[in-house]
């Protein structure tokens, strides 16, 4: 089986609040200083194909990024952990909220690569758009499983445990197919091997140009949003004070 | 002695000769199978050591109790083993007169007192093992066996001297337990021959408790008294922070880390035959001590009894178990001879090694076998896999912080490096005082500091990355390499001479570490620690105590301030330079401080059971101090946690500083 | 006259995330001048469409098929891509439930056009019919505006972001809808496991107290717990507490997580990113405790206290104790 996981190089998402900045004038975050990483949600799509290569013998796993060069740095990453290959799609483009035209080229990779299934994290930690992979599978007309947390080989088809809003489905499919993933205790992304990073460093990322179509939403504004909320600290001089204070604040304000 | 008896000697001694140079060159073959390294160079400075830990016993008598009666034991057997010449010289050969000294009385006096001496010790020895049982000490019959024969020793020599002073009292005369023996058997009233048969007995029964007690030393835990030497003249020479050995990653590596016995140094082999189970090192083990699976005594002996097992056929001609022998060689230590579990467990403290009075050096041992686990298996305790994720991602450990490494100061308050650079002297932040809202009001108060004393200083703001003390301790060997790496390019940068922080990780990162990448590190850098830059102020009266301080104030030693680096005093003397700090110690202090449990990535893993840090808390109460001084970000972490929990019950409120923070408030101007 | 279709997916009786959509669906119809509409698949759809006229919409769209018994995505999305062809909306309504979630990209693929998730308000324009809907990005360090000017605009509402819709009798037409075909389930499903909460459901809780980094470690929810038990409230919890490990992720609360909207919101030892926020934003009361004065989640709490949990949830516990 070929599986083909997505990937994207995104602004750290962990860039605390008060450091995060607008270009001066665009409708873009600023970079500069900032650490670029993998999307989290990518690294748990990743790791759910790494889980199941293992369990299924002849599985290749191909991480593909669609980006700048620099974006192949999320490539070694993948290939550090062990990816058979490692695809970039170029677009040097600012790609936001662009999920048709993202998606169509990685469908067009899936096509090129001859991928039996694609795997996307639900949604991109920066711009949090949240379809790329459901948008893929309409693409290719092949079925979606949204929000899955693990794919285990059974009896000649795939089972897919998928998350719902309280509690969780066990979904039986067959490829081609692609999968939506999030996080889960059981898809927490695996560190790399030492050897393994340096080997990576080595490896050559190949190149598939697909042309980007469509259209992106159109982006009126971008703000950082103004707190408004005048927080009131409750005064006390130990915690039981404290304690009482809040309870009784909490009481005027007819919440409790 | 007629000429069978000679005979019959000569064959003893030559077997029981030959059977302990055959078991110590197998030791020496097992050692044979350690990796090479390099521990020949200053040789008068391992002379020296060999003088002082071994003949002089420095580190032993550390201990008052048990570090007196083995120097009565150490050095009576020494004295002993002079009058053992003349002892048997004079059985074998009757008249036997050893030169110089054989005539003396003065000799023969000394000889007895320090006999004396020996059994003195052994009681004590007795009265502590069988009595006293300290939890450090194991029970096995080896110990009765040595502390037998021992006792066995020494009174077959007082029985066969007093018997034959009883014949020929001649140059006895001063030596009383002979002259009292002689007396005691003289008042028997038997005949010569008869004295002299029993005289003959006593000598060959002492004779063959000797060849027995050296045949015993080589296969039991007295292998020390061989081995001691050798590894206190092979010991390390530098500072503990440099213990730690650099892997060169540009050459190919076969195993990244310690996997097998024989992946350790011939000295980390030595260290492991040394062992003498003293238990010093886990009486001052935080890990042991705080119920974790690891002791520092046990992780060597189960290496040791792995070792030796593997030894076991090797020199000995047997070829017919060698692939036997080629699978435990082969045998993976971790899982088998020690846990993931014991290996995590460790805080890197050193508590072991400073404590260790044979010098064994315990910490690398764990941390090559971690560098197996990190860089091979990817394999760390849940907690450490995220910090060592974000060290690779963010230059920082702190996963979920929500500080950025200039949230610690104000906008133009303090000048970044990056901005403009025309500053000798860096003030290397760290990642902890930078991101941790506690230990930001460290990185506040030393900046302060330093402003107030006119010293022109800059940061490196965003630029700034963690220094891979974390990566390293945890094993990964080689994100530290890569961290570093960018690092000492980044310094390069700038005009920076002096680098000074106030976290004793970074500080021991940068002065015993970096040095080992870049060998001009040292020339181009000087190093402090901001307690040391603080007492260099204070002394150049550039900044000046204004107002008292009146606390009773305890100071934890940072392990890596102290043992590491050994900079006890400097931090005391400046609290002893603000007027009404009245000082305390706790129990647990200096070169033996208590682990704060943040060392060695122990501030990201989570502990079961009684927790290090609530320990250390327990041990700030009992000395009856009003304030913790620390001098470190993790001890603050740690410690201000600690302080927290165990302050239900207290009577007075314990509060946690920084060094930097009492002498901020200690040199405020105040407006009369 | 223009549709606003909203998207129900209940069976039986309307859930609060439909009277969410309504609620919305019900303004910004009138800032558009629009009619509302709603699109009601089932295999027995009266009720729904029943309650649907109740609270507003006055054309029904109803999909019926045995089929279509119980959610699938693919059957629902065949069935809703008919209903849009039958009525050309404007707005496609639905929420951030794992429905919502899963078949708006799709239809607005299918549709040629491109969804928005999570809209947390929008702006619309009667005169050009132009909405600009507001969308947290970046975790919510941003908010983005998205102009969706080409209809049909179909956009995913943030659960909770929007109140439900009062009671409204209009005259409803309902219109029965046949799409030409429904296709199976790609995936057959082998079990379905309701997570059992103990208590209060999270999203359902009046009081929620939610713990984070600051914890330290899993053993203080017991602190937490008791408290919640003691007010008739539930536990929440930051990523980072359930990355940890220190407890189950059906607690995490956040942009990624639960969204709840309870009256007391109580923050503890948690930093106040803004993914967690989002998760929260809508508490009436936000009460933030915090070691650091300079937390970021004293930005967003309405009430602050500066101090350790250790010291003020004890004798928290026994106020409430007392009260009850």
């Amino acid at each position: 089986m070929q599986i083909m996981v997505c990937l994207k190089q995104i602004l750290d998402p962990e860039l605390p609040p008060r450091e995060f900045r607008l270009e001066e004038g665009e409708m873009t975050p600023a970079t500069e200083g900032v650490h670029l990483v993998m999307s989290p949600f990518d690294q748990n799509g990743l790791e759910v194909g790494l889980q199941l290569r293992e369990k299924m013998p002849g599985t290749t796993v191909t991480a593909v990024t669609v980006g700048p060069e620099g974006a192949g740095d999320v490539l070694r990453k993948a290939l550090a952990v062990k990816a058979d290959r490692a695809v970039r799609v170029p677009l040097e483009q600012d790609c936001k909220l662009s999920g048709n035209i993202i998606a169509g080229m990685l469908a067009g990779a899936a096509r090129e690569l001859g991928a039996d299934m694609v795997i996307c994290g639900r949604q991109a930690g920066d711009w949090d758009g949240g379809q790329i992979g459901l948008i893929l599978a309409e693409e290719l007309g092949w079925p979606v499983a949204n929000l899955v947390t693990g794919i285990e080989p059974g009896s000649g088809k795939l089972v897919l445990k998928c998350e719902l809003d309280e509690g969780y489905e066990v979904l039986e499919g067959n490829t081609p197919l692609v999968a939506v993933v999030t996080n889960h205790e059981t898809n927490v992304p695996r560190i790399a091997k030492v050897k393994d990073t340096m080997a990576a460093m080595r490896k050559k990322l190949e190149l598939i140009d697909i042309d980007p179509q469509g259209n992106s939403l159109e982006l009126a504004s971008l703000e950082i949003p103004v707190k408004e909320v005048n927080c009131e600290i409750v005064p006390g001089e130990d915690g039981v004070e404290k304690a009482d204070n809040l309870i009784k604040r909490l009481s005027e304000l007819k919440v409790l | 002695m007629g000429l069978l008896g000679i005979i019959v000697f000569v064959i003893v001694l030559v077997a029981a000769v030959g059977l302990f140079a055959r078991a110590v060159y197998q030791r020496y073959l097992i050692l044979r199978l350690g990796k090479p390294e390099d521990r020949f160079d200053q040789i008068g400075e391992r002379v020296k050591s060999v003088l002082v830990y071994v003949f002089g016993q420095k580190k032993v008598l550390d201990e008052a109790y048990p570090g007196l009666l083995h120097v009565f034991i150490f050095w009576g057997f020494l004295v002993l083993a002079l009058g053992e010449l003349q002892f048997f010289g004079e059985g074998l050969f009757p008249g036997f007169v050893l030169p110089l000294l054989g005539h003396s009385p003065v000799f023969f006096l000394i000889q007895n007192v320090f006999a004396i001496l020996v059994l003195v010790g052994v009681l004590m020895a007795c009265w502590r093992r069988y009595v006293v049982k300290p939890d450090r000490l194991d029970h096995n019959p080896e110990a009765a066996i040595i502390l037998s024969l021992i006792t066995g020793v020494v009174l077959t020599l007082f029985i066969a001297d007093g018997l034959r002073a009883a014949m020929h009292p001649a140059g006895s005369e001063m030596a009383p337990v002979t002259v009292f023996l002689a007396g005691l058997f003289i008042k028997q009233g038997w005949s010569q021959s008869t004295l002299n048969t029993l005289y003959y007995a006593f000598w060959w029964i002492h004779a063959l408790i000797m060849f027995g007690f050296l045949v015993f030393i080589p296969y039991s835990k007295h292998m020390h008294l061989i081995a001691c030497p050798f590894n206190t003249f092979f010991r390390s020479l530098s500072p503990m922070g440099k213990m730690l050995q650099p892997i060169n990653f540009e050459d190919e590596q076969e195993t990244l880390g310690t996997q097998k016995i024989n992946d350790f140094t011939w000295k980390q082999l030595l260290d492991l035959l040394t062992c003498t189970q003293c238990g010093r090192c886990q009486d001052n083990c935080p890990a042991y001590l705080s119920d974790t699976p690891l002791s520092s005594k046990r992780f060597i002996n189960n290496l040791k009894d792995h070792l030796l097992e593997c030894g076991k056929e090797i020199g000995s001609g047997n070829t017919s178990n060698s692939s036997e022998n080629e699978s435990l060689l082969e045998k993976s230590l971790i899982g088998s001879v020690i846990t993931e579990e014991e290996l995590w467990s460790c805080k890197t403290c050193g508590a072991c090694q400073y404590v260790c009075p044979v010098m064994i050096e315990h910490v690398p041992k764990n941390v090559d076998l971690r560098r197996y686990l990190a860089m091979e298996e990817a394999s760390y305790p849940s907690g450490v896999d995220n910090a060592i994720r974000s060290l690779e991602d963010r230059g920082h450990p702190y996963k979920g912080t929500m500080a950025s490494r200039s949230s610690w100061y104000r906008d133009s308050w303090v000048e970044d490096l990056v901005k403009e650079n025309n500053k000798e002297v860096l003030f290397w932040v760290g990642c902890t005082a930078a991101l941790d809202d506690r230990n930001m009001k460290i990185a506040q108060a030393f900046a302060e500091l330093l402003k107030r004393s006119g010293v022109s200083f800059g940061i490196l703001g965003e630029k700034e990355s963690c220094c891979g003390d974390p990566a390293r301790r945890l094993g990964n060997e080689f994100l530290y390499d890569c961290i570093a790496r960018e690092n000492i390019e980044l310094l390069k940068n700038y005009k920076v001479k002096t680098i000074v922080t106030t976290c004793p990780h970074c500080y021991n990162t940068f002065k015993n570490e970096y040095p080992q990448i870049d060998g001009e590190f040292s020339q181009k850098y000087q190093v402090y620690h901001h307690t040391e830059y603080l007492a260099q102020l204070l002394k150049e009266k550039k900044l000046t105590v204004e107002s008292s301080f009146t606390e009773t104030i305890t100071y934890h030693d940072p392990c890596y301030l102290g043992r590491y680096n050994e900079i006890f005093d400097v931090p005391r003397e400046v609290l002893q330079n603000i007027s009404g700090v009245k000082p305390v110690e706790m129990q647990r202090t200096r070169g033996r401080s208590f682990c704060c449990g943040g060392g060695g990535g122990g501030a990201w893993t989570e502990e079961e059971g009684v927790r290090v840090n609530h320990m250390r808390a327990e041990q700030v109460f009992e000395s009856g101090a009003d304030v913790l001084c620390t001098a470190c970000p993790f001890c603050m972490t740690m410690m201000n946690d600690g302080i927290k929990v165990k302050q239900a019950g207290q009577d007075k409120v314990v509060k946690v500083y920084d060094l930097a923070e009492i002498l901020e408030i200690a040199t405020q101007k105040t407006d009369i | 006259m223009s549709l606003v279709l909203t998207c129900l997916m209940d069976q039986g009786v309307l859930s609060r995330d439909s009277l969410e959509i309504i609620g919305a669906g019900k303004s910004i119809a009138s800032e558009l001048g629009a009619e509302l509409a709603a699109a009601v698949i089932g295999a027995e759809t009266g009720a729904i469409c029943e309650a649907a006229g109740e609270y507003g919409a006055s054309k029904i769209y109803s999909v019926q098929d045995a089929a279509l018994e119980n959610y699938y995505c693919e059957g629902y999305l065949a069935a809703l891509e008919a209903v849009c062809r039958e009525c050309q909306p404007a707005v496609v309504l639905f929420v951030t439930n794992a429905q919502g979630r899963g078949m708006a990209p799709r239809l607005a693929r299918r549709l040629g056009k491109t969804a928005l998730v999570d809209c947390l308000s929008f702006d619309a324009d009667k005169e050009t019919g132009r909405i600009v809907f507001t969308k947290p990005v970046f975790g919510g360090k941003a908010m983005a505006q998205v102009a969706m000017s080409d209809a049909p605009a179909v956009v995913v509402l943030r659960r909770r972001s929007f109140e439900p819709a009062q009671p409204e009798q209009v005259t409803a037409e309902t219109i029965q809808v046949k799409p030409s075909a429904i296709p199976p389930n790609p995936f057959k499903l082998i079990e379905r496991v309701e997570e059992q909460q103990e208590g209060v459901r999270l999203e359902d809780a009046r009081v929620v107290v939610s713990g984070g980094q600051g914890l330290g470690g899993p053993e203080h929810f017991a602190l937490l717990e008791e408290l919640a038990g003691l007010m008739g409230g539930a536990v929440g919890a930051s990523r980072v507490a359930v990355d940890s490990g220190w407890v189950s992720s059906s607690k995490q609360v956040g942009q990624t997580g639960k969204i709840v909207a309870p009256d007391i919101y109580l923050a503890v030892g948690i930093s106040g990113a803004c993914q967690h926020m989002a998760g929260c934003s809508g508490s009436k009361v936000i009460v933030a405790i915090n070691t650091d004065p300079e937390a970021p989640v004293f930005g967003s709490a309405r009430l602050g206290v500066v101090g350790d949990f250790k010291d003020i949830l004890p004798p928290l516990i026994n106020r409430v104790k007392e009260m009850t």
